[in-house]
């Protein structure tokens, strides 16, 4: 029930900002799979789907704001347990036209890759893993360098909104799964991008494109078996000590977004080509190729009231937008490992405004973001049902 | 309601209407502190003080918008016609930016005292109060 609105009370803000705000979350759920194992162990079922943040942000002084925030999770195969830095940086905003961040920052890609964490802010469990798959999340969420961003209004042509950054990528060991080999290390030689969205005078509406590029080294070593069997082949030499660099330079991600609210609706797309270039420093096994992947999604969600939204999107991932279907039985001998289209429904219950309750469910035909190794032999076309809860303060 | 004539019934529609448009209006009275020489501001500056898109007055200070608590129904108001968003959007909005780190929402007054309070004492402050409501030490200004 609303206040009295001419209520007169004691003053507790005082004149003063508060110093430090605290939010934080945690989510738990479940998932099951029809067929096949994704994020987890999902063809049995799974209750590894847990996750959390804790963030402090202070405005220290005007224009300038610090923060902080940790973040850990279990969700299936997806562990950063203990907790680790999701982002922490400075932020001095100069003019509402030039801002400048320097730190662990939230990295910009498309509609929601800076959001990707924060299920209260959206309507679906899994944002479209087209563009947005989780098994990317810890590499692509955040860089360590700087970033400027910006905004400026152009009367009635409407306004832009534009970042652009340069760091390096922080991606945790286990951010990979490799067959045959482990990960050492990582190096990012350098990320770098920008992204642009106009706001047309249209309430609701924009429109924008993000252009990301890396140099990313994978420093592995095989395993002893693999070592033997490369030895016996006579394709490295009986001293191999194991030793793998695998270069992807540059990898070119970029993707046009558009996203319209119009009242109790949400509408958005996006379209997205990653491009990567791989070399190895064992050419004979791992020779050297470019790979194109096609990323695209359509989504619509409407809020039917205070309580409850519901929704759904169509995402496609190609894993050659030169051969769609997997004709190529070299590069797909799995044919199906080619593509992967989801069309994805869901419900969302706020029971209020801190906590929320999500049932979701997936008809997908494809099995291209399956990691081989769970996988040997996958089924097409299979389904997959999530639950979550959300706390949000 | 039964005795309504044909013309009580257009009387009570056109009254019905010119009383939504005055509400739409005049709900809501926005302050400033009493040095601000401001005395009208529009609804996108306001719009975009309380979305935290734009830094400063246009003397220099820095904007210190100031809201009311979830417990006011004209909060309800601000929100859908000057920030032109539902209050679930709204709340996803600033979830966005509190969990990437892009921001923090406006300071909240949980009574009419503490705003008042609050704006008088700072001078790039910017609140609002429902219509009617004395200001006390903070300045009324129109909105266009």
């Amino acid at each position: 029930m609303p206040a009295p609105e001419s209520a007169a009370e004691p003053s507790t803000l005082g004149s003063h900002l508060p110093e430090l705000q605290i939010h934080g979350f945690a989510s738990e759920g479940a998932f099951l799979s029809t067929a096949n194992d994704y994020i987890g162990e999902s063809s049995q079922g799974d209750l590894h789907f847990f996750e959390a943040g804790l963030n402090v942000s202070s405005e220290v002084a005007d224009r300038l704001r610090v923060g902080l925030q940790l973040y850990g999770r279990d969700m299936g195969r997806f562990r950063d347990l203990p907790p680790r830095i999701d982002w922490a940086y400075l932020d001095y905003r100069w003019k509402p036209w030039l801002g400048l961040r320097a730190g662990i920052i939230k990295m910009p890609f498309g509609l929601y890759n800076e959001y990707a964490d924060i299920d209260a802010s959206r309507l679906s469990i899994l944002l479209p893993q087209s563009v947005y798959p989780l098994q990317d999340r810890s590499a692509l969420l955040a860089q360590t360098g700087f970033s400027i961003y910006g905004e400026h209004a152009f009367g009635a042509g409407g306004g832009l909104e534009y970042q652009a950054w340069l760091g390096t990528l922080d991606i945790p060991n286990n951010a990979l799964d490799v067959d045959g080999a482990t990960l050492d290390s990582v190096d990012t030689r350098y990320v770098t991008g920008a992204q642009v969205f106009w706001h047309p005078p249209v309430d609701g509406l924009r429109i924008g494109a993000t252009f990301l590029r890396a140099s990313i080294d994978f420093n592995l070593t095989l395993s002893d078996a693999n070592i033997m069997a490369l030895i016996a082949a006579g394709v490295v030499p009986p001293t191999y000590d194991g030793k793998l660099v695998i270069t992807q330079s540059p990898t070119s991600l970029m993707v046009g977004s558009a996203e319209y609210l119009a009242g109790d609706w949400t509408f958005a797309a996006e379209y997205s080509r990653w491009l990567t270039h791989q070399s190895s420093t064992l050419p004979l096994v791992l020779p050297a190729f470019d790979r194109d992947n096609e990323r695209f999604y359509v989504m619509a969600a409407r809020r039917l009231s205070e309580r409850f939204e519901t929704g759904g999107y169509y995402s496609v991932y190609e894993v050659d937008a030169n051969d769609r279907a997997g004709h190529d039985r070299t590069a797909f001998p799995i044919r199906s490992n080619a593509f992967q289209r989801d069309l994805a429904a869901t419900l969302r219950f706020d029971v209020n405004d801190v906590w929320l309750w999500k049932i979701e469910a997936h008809f997908i035909d494809g099995t291209a973001d399956l990691e081989p190794a769970a996988n040997p032999t996958p089924e097409r076309y299979w389904g997959m049902f999530l639950l979550k809860t959300t706390v949000t303060f | 309601m039964r005795g309504l004539t044909r013309r009580g019934w257009i009387m009570a529609v056109a009254l019905g209407a010119a009383h939504s448009a005055f509400a739409g209006d005049e709900r809501f009275i926005v302050i400033v502190h009493h040095d601000n020489a401001v005395t009208e501001v529009d609804r996108d500056f306001l719009r975009d003080a309380y979305l935290k898109k734009a830094t400063d007055w246009s003397h220099g200070e820095t904007i210190r918008p100031v809201d009311l608590s979830g417990r006011f129904g004209v909060r309800d108001v601000f929100t859908r016609e000057v920030l032109r968003k539902t209050a679930a959007q709204l709340r996803s909005y600033w979830n966005q930016q509190i969990f990437s780190g892009k921001g923090i929402p406006p300071v909240e007054a949980d009574s009419i005292t503490e705003m008042i309070d609050y704006v008088a004492a700072n001078p790039g402050a910017i609140g609002y109060l429902p219509a009617g409501t004395a200001p006390g030490r903070a300045k009324v200004v129109g909105v266009k």
